[in-house]
């Protein structure tokens, strides 16, 4: 399986904490569970593996190669081919479901399918019967169920999700994770941190920030 | 299909969309305002210093005793001047035009008092003006000539007038600097305000130099109804201070007049087209940098 992401001791420093010292290396098609207490960093390692930041010691390496000034192009094509489910992500509020959804698809540049490809998300998470009413007007539980389909909308290469359990009722979140796990199956990168790892029934990877033990890597 | 331009249009800016439209009202009148006074002002002292530094006044005093010089030495002055090809233009000195600027038009002939022949010369070459200097001093028969070149006397009106172009100048660069910054600052601070949803187009991987275009456009869009009013504005009420003030300049020649509206209403459009082009590479690189800084951040 080719590399995706190589981590080699990488750390990052916030408000004076010094953070990790991880050295980890992601594949195509893994499942990564990342776990660890509540502030121990898995936001924000989060961060790091979707480049939204960058590490004030170690290196990352990038489809192979080290990340550095010259690298933005090879960042923004990685950004465009991922999803991103993150806790508490932004909807714009004035826009439809449909419309919010359908903007990440005008961003990232993929229009192929549309259609066929929203009609499956829509019916999939059970957001149809709503796809046009404004995003203001949603519970918390149906605005997660808009943020993951807007990540999943483009099918994208690596799935990245931070706790996309959160919000959802029993029934969603078997759901949201069966669909991980079917997406992986075809090739699909998943790396989530959750605290329902019993849910998952695939062979994952872990990474555990309590005792940055890299199990089973 | 929905369209991301107009999204960045209807998030960023668009309460600020009213304001807009007043500040780059009142800015690019502000501006247009230099921009026409400075030129203009340019044109009319450069034209007024040009032709006024090829002028030489030549007073010829009586010898004593005399009223006036003689009618047979002012008509060989005459006639001098009338006949070089080298000079010009000439143009002798009413005696009652001399008096009335005195102050002593109700003075008779009676008086004691004794005009001199005043001739002012046009020529811009130096030899020409020492050769009357020279011509005058022999056909007056060795009567007092002074010579008193405008060129001299006009080296600080010249200086002057660069002082003012300068305050004039300085002013306009002031104001654009000043609405430039402005305009920048809202924009940061929409951004900031919207930081959640440029965040979220960070992660989605959208370009910053897209963005930056993107934004700067809509901005553009949004101050140029305003900016186009202001330039009208200004068009008319250059005309009207030309009409008020053009009077000073003897402006009453209609080609002259009409020539002057077109250079000023071309001025106005190169002014559009330059500032245009200037104040959206400004934005855009800077809005550019305020992406990369924010997307690769520590990078």
């Amino acid at each position: 399986m080719s590399e995706i992401l190589n981590f080699k001791n990488v750390s990052i420093t916030l408000k004076k904490k010094n953070f990790f010292n991880l050295n980890f290396t992601i594949r195509n098609g893994d499942f990564f569970l990342i776990g660890g207490d509540n502030a121990s960093g898995k936001s924000l390692l989060l961060k790091l593996l979707y480049l939204k930041t960058f590490p004030d010691d170690g290196d990352i390496y990038l489809f192979g190669k080290k990340i550095n000034k010259s690298s933005k192009k090879s960042i923004l094509e990685y950004r465009k081919k991922l999803g991103v489910i993150l806790q508490d992500d932004y909807l714009i509020p004035f826009f439809s479901v449909y419309e919010n959804i359908e903007l990440a698809s005008e961003i990232q540049s993929s229009k192929a399918n549309f259609k066929s490809r929203m009609g499956q998300i829509l019916d999939w998470l059970g957001l149809e019967n709503i796809a046009k009413s404004k995003v203001d007007k949603l519970s918390n539980g149906e605005k997660q169920k808009v943020v993951i389909a807007r990540a999943l909308i483009n099918n994208p290469k690596i799935i990245i999700a931070d706790q996309p359990e959160n919000n959802l009722d029993n029934n969603t979140i078997r759901k949201v994770f069966f669909l991980f796990e079917s997406l992986n199956k075809q090739g699909t990168t998943i790396i989530i941190t959750s605290n329902l790892k019993n849910i998952i029934k695939l062979d994952y990877k872990t990474i555990n920030l309590n005792n940055l033990s890299n199990d089973k890597l | 299909m929905i369209n991301y331009k107009n999204v960045l249009k209807d998030i960023l800016l668009k309460e600020e969309e009213k304001f807009f439209h007043g500040l780059s009202f009142i800015i690019v009148s502000l501006i247009a305002i230099h921009i026409v006074i400075y030129f203009n002002f340019y044109k009319f002292s450069s034209n007024w210093l040009e032709t006024e530094s090829k002028k030489t006044t030549f007073i010829i005093t009586n010898n004593f005793g005399e009223k006036e010089i003689p009618n047979n030495i002012k008509d060989k002055i005459f006639n001098y001047f009338a006949n070089n090809n080298l000079v010009e233009e000439f143009n002798a000195f009413n005696p009652e035009l001399i008096k009335e600027s005195l102050g002593l038009g109700g003075l008779n002939d009676l008086s004691g008092l004794n005009l001199p022949l005043i001739y002012q010369v046009t020529s811009d070459k130096q030899e020409v003006i020492d050769d009357v200097y020279n011509s005058l001093l022999n056909i007056s028969e060795n009567r007092l000539v002074e010579k008193h070149e405008h060129e001299d006397q006009l080296y600080e009106i010249s200086i002057l007038v660069s002082r003012i172009k300068l305050v004039i100048f300085i002013t306009l660069t002031f104001v654009i600097i000043l609405f430039s910054f402005l305009v920048m600052s809202i924009v940061k601070a929409a951004l900031l305000a919207n930081f959640n949803f440029v965040r979220m187009l960070q992660v989605m991987g959208a370009s910053s130099l897209e963005l930056a275009k993107n934004i700067s456009l809509s901005v553009f869009k949004k101050i140029l109804p305003g900016s186009l009013l202001g330039l009208i504005f200004i068009f008319f009420i250059s005309i009207l201070l030309i009409k008020i003030l053009g009077s000073s300049f003897n402006f009453f020649n209609v080609t002259y007049f009409s020539d002057l509206l077109v250079s000023n209403f071309l001025l106005l459009f190169f002014f559009v087209i330059i500032f245009s082009s200037i104040f959206l590479i400004f934005l855009t690189t800077y809005l550019f940098n305020f992406f990369e800084n924010r997307f690769f951040d520590k990078l």
